[in-house]
């Protein structure tokens, strides 16, 4: 029995087409064990390295308040430069891969993003320490927020650095990084037409070409 | 008649689904109950949250009980029009795509530099969404591919 060597499925001896992922057998079998994380790494770490940066430099971070802009246009960096370094003979990008490799670009950039806060966070001491007092000015007219709570979003805003706002900063970093690159990858697959399509225009699981 | 029960919908609605899209249309339902529901139960919690991704400021927002929602109208309309492409299963379209994002960066462009229109704002953030759901639902589904990939190589490299 041979196996699809695109997503994994067991496959009949005269299968010619993957039934799950639709990757011409040949093709599947052709395509190297060349083909593993290493494809995605590169694209990756230049697309993480893109939002991570621009996602902590102060004023310069605001564009992620237009629909995440900078963390939605690295997961579509990583894509691109996914796209140009697949051989030829390769299977093109799937959306999957989009994803993927957007996913991981959030990753990167959630890590990058965090250290660079910590700089970030030095260097704004003073007006971090103003925005602190205005902050707990304003949590005083909500009482029901008690607490770790309370405490965890005031540490948040305030210029000294511990463990704790280290890792909360990095996983709500990593969410959202890793959502919003994610589908900056498959919309950048999308849009550039990296996949076939039926006549119709309705983009299709079909062969890959 | 029987009236069918809670659960007959929900089978039949979900029917042909894929675990990926049952957990992406889950996600993005939450999604949108917590943009409504952070002025409705007034959470700061929420606020703080979407502030990450939207400016919020209120001109820019709806208001429900006197309170702006979680995210500006933009942002609002694109997760609604999302969250009605997974619902309606909306087949995703290239060319529809296409002409949202091209649409949405005209607005963008228009509404800073000639005209700002409310309905316009919202209108062109809706396509958006409802061109950008169903890619965004097969790439979540494919998700799978590059995955098990690695996870295959992976299990090669220790044998």
């Amino acid at each position: 029995m041979k196996t699809c060597k695109q997503c994994g499925v067991t496959l009949g001896d005269q299968a010619q087409y993957c039934m799950q992922c639709g990757t011409p057998v040949e093709l599947a079998v052709a395509r190297s064990s060349e083909e593993t994380t290493a494809d995605f790494i590169q694209p990756a770490l230049v697309g993480g390295a893109a939002l991570g940066v621009l996602s902590s430099i102060p004023f310069v971070n605001a564009g992620n308040c237009i629909c995440c802009m900078w963390v939605i246009g690295g997961g579509a960096l990583a894509a691109w430069m996914l796209t140009r370094q697949r051989p030829a003979d390769a299977p093109s990008v799937s959306y999957g891969d989009g994803a993927f490799v957007g996913v991981l670009s959030g990753l990167f950039g959630a890590i990058i993003a965090t250290l660079l806060s910590l700089p970030f966070r030095l260097l704004a001491a003073d007006a971090l320490r103003s925005r602190r007092e205005e902050f707990e000015t304003l949590l005083n007219d909500f009482p029901e927020l008690t607490g770790f709570m309370r405490d965890l979003l005031i540490r948040l805003v305030s210029p000294e650095i511990s463990f704790v706002t280290v890792l909360a900063t990095f996983f709500v970093n990593l969410l959202t990084f890793s959502l919003f690159a994610m589908i900056g990858g498959i919309l950048f697959v999308a849009i550039t037409g990296q996949k076939g399509l039926d006549r119709s225009g309705i983009a299709s699981p079909g062969p890959r070409t | 008649m029987e009236k069918p029960s809670l659960r007959a919908v929900t089978e039949a609605f979900l029917d042909g689904s894929t675990s990926s899209d049952k957990i992406l249309l889950s996600g993005v339902a939450a999604w949108c109950l917590a943009i409504v529901a952070a002025p409705l139960l007034d959470l700061t919690v929420i606020y703080s949250v979407f502030s990450a991704i939207c400016h919020q400021y209120p001109e820019r927002s709806w208001f429900l009980l006197s309170q702006p929602l979680a995210v500006c109208i933009r942002c609002t309309s694109i997760y609604f029009g999302f969250l009605v492409c997974l619902v309606l299963r909306v087949p995703p379209k290239r060319g529809f795509l296409r002409f949202a994002v091209a649409l949405t960066a005209i607005e963008f462009a228009v509404a800073h530099l000639v005209i700002d229109v409310e309905v316009v704002r919202s209108l062109s953030g809706m396509l958006l969404g409802l061109g950008a759901g169903g890619f965004v639902a097969q790439g979540v589904r494919e998700l799978s591919g590059p995955l098990g990939r690695i996870a295959r190589r992976i299990s090669f490299e220790n044998l």
